[in-house]
């Protein structure tokens, strides 16, 4: 069978995950070395409110693996992944160039657009710390403005 | 005896003009669009969720096949609604 390389995205159940990461992480990890997958890299995402509700959950914690395996894992993988409750949702991506200039590339494009952004903002005049922000209550620095004692109009008769 | 008898004029409708090399994805020399960049994705999108054509846009239509697909991987994962209210 053709080994593959692959991206995929498993969404971990949030309260599970808070709790032991390694745990249901592993969970993820175990279900893929079970089929003889190779991991080559895996990182936690993000935690993040799901644009909409998935069985009842409303945050999820998104766990991302990339992993080289042979072509009928992903489907054995994707069975197996909805029998378990701690996995909310998956989806498995085949790659068409290697993982590793996968992730070098996106590592590069994520700095460039970052770098290009800064640089507009610096064009249109914003510094880094320029952004428009919500004064504080509790800040210093802002001017004091003393309201003048407005004299009481005389009763008309 | 009629006191109007001029047709009412009729609004024009402004023609948009999509500026050459408008494409954002173009411009920014990007070879993929990733289902996990949200913050790109949400431009693309209307408020109730709704990806915006091309002629809108100006994007190329390689990219907007491109896009098309990295929206619906977003919205799968929940990382961008169906349906916004």
């Amino acid at each position: 069978m053709k080994t593959r390389e692959y991206e995929a995205m498993f969404l971990l159940d949030n309260a599970a995950a808070v709790a032991d990461w390694d745990g249901t992480s592993g969970i993820v990890d175990q279900l893929l070395t079970k089929y003889g997958a190779e991991i080559v890299h895996k990182e936690k995402w993000d935690e993040r409110k799901l644009a909409y509700e998935i069985r009842g959950h409303k945050r999820a914690t998104y766990y991302l693996v990339y992993f080289k395996a042979a072509s009928d894992v992903a489907a054995k993988v994707t069975a197996d992944a909805s029998l378990n409750d701690k996995i909310v949702r998956m989806l498995i991506l085949t790659l068409d160039e290697p993982i590793a200039d996968h992730i070098k590339k996106r590592a590069e494009e994520r700095e460039r657009l970052a770098e290009e952004s800064r640089k507009a903002s610096l064009a249109a005049g914003w510094g880094a710390d320029d952004r428009p922000r919500r004064r504080r209550d509790d800040e210093e620095g802002g001017e004091v403005f003393e309201v003048p004692d407005v004299p009481e109009l005389a009763e008309e008769t | 005896m009629p006191r109007n008898t001029k047709p009412p004029k009729k609004k024009k409708k402004l023609k948009k003009v999509v500026e050459k090399g408008k494409c954002r994805f173009t411009k920014a020399r990007v070879e993929a669009i990733d289902y996990k960049d949200v913050a790109t994705l949400q431009k693309m999108v209307s408020a109730q969720g709704k990806l915006y054509g091309r002629k809108r846009t100006g994007t190329m239509a390689h990219f907007q096949r491109k896009l098309q697909a990295a929206v619906k991987r977003a919205r799968f994962l929940a990382l961008l609604p169906f349906v916004a209210r």
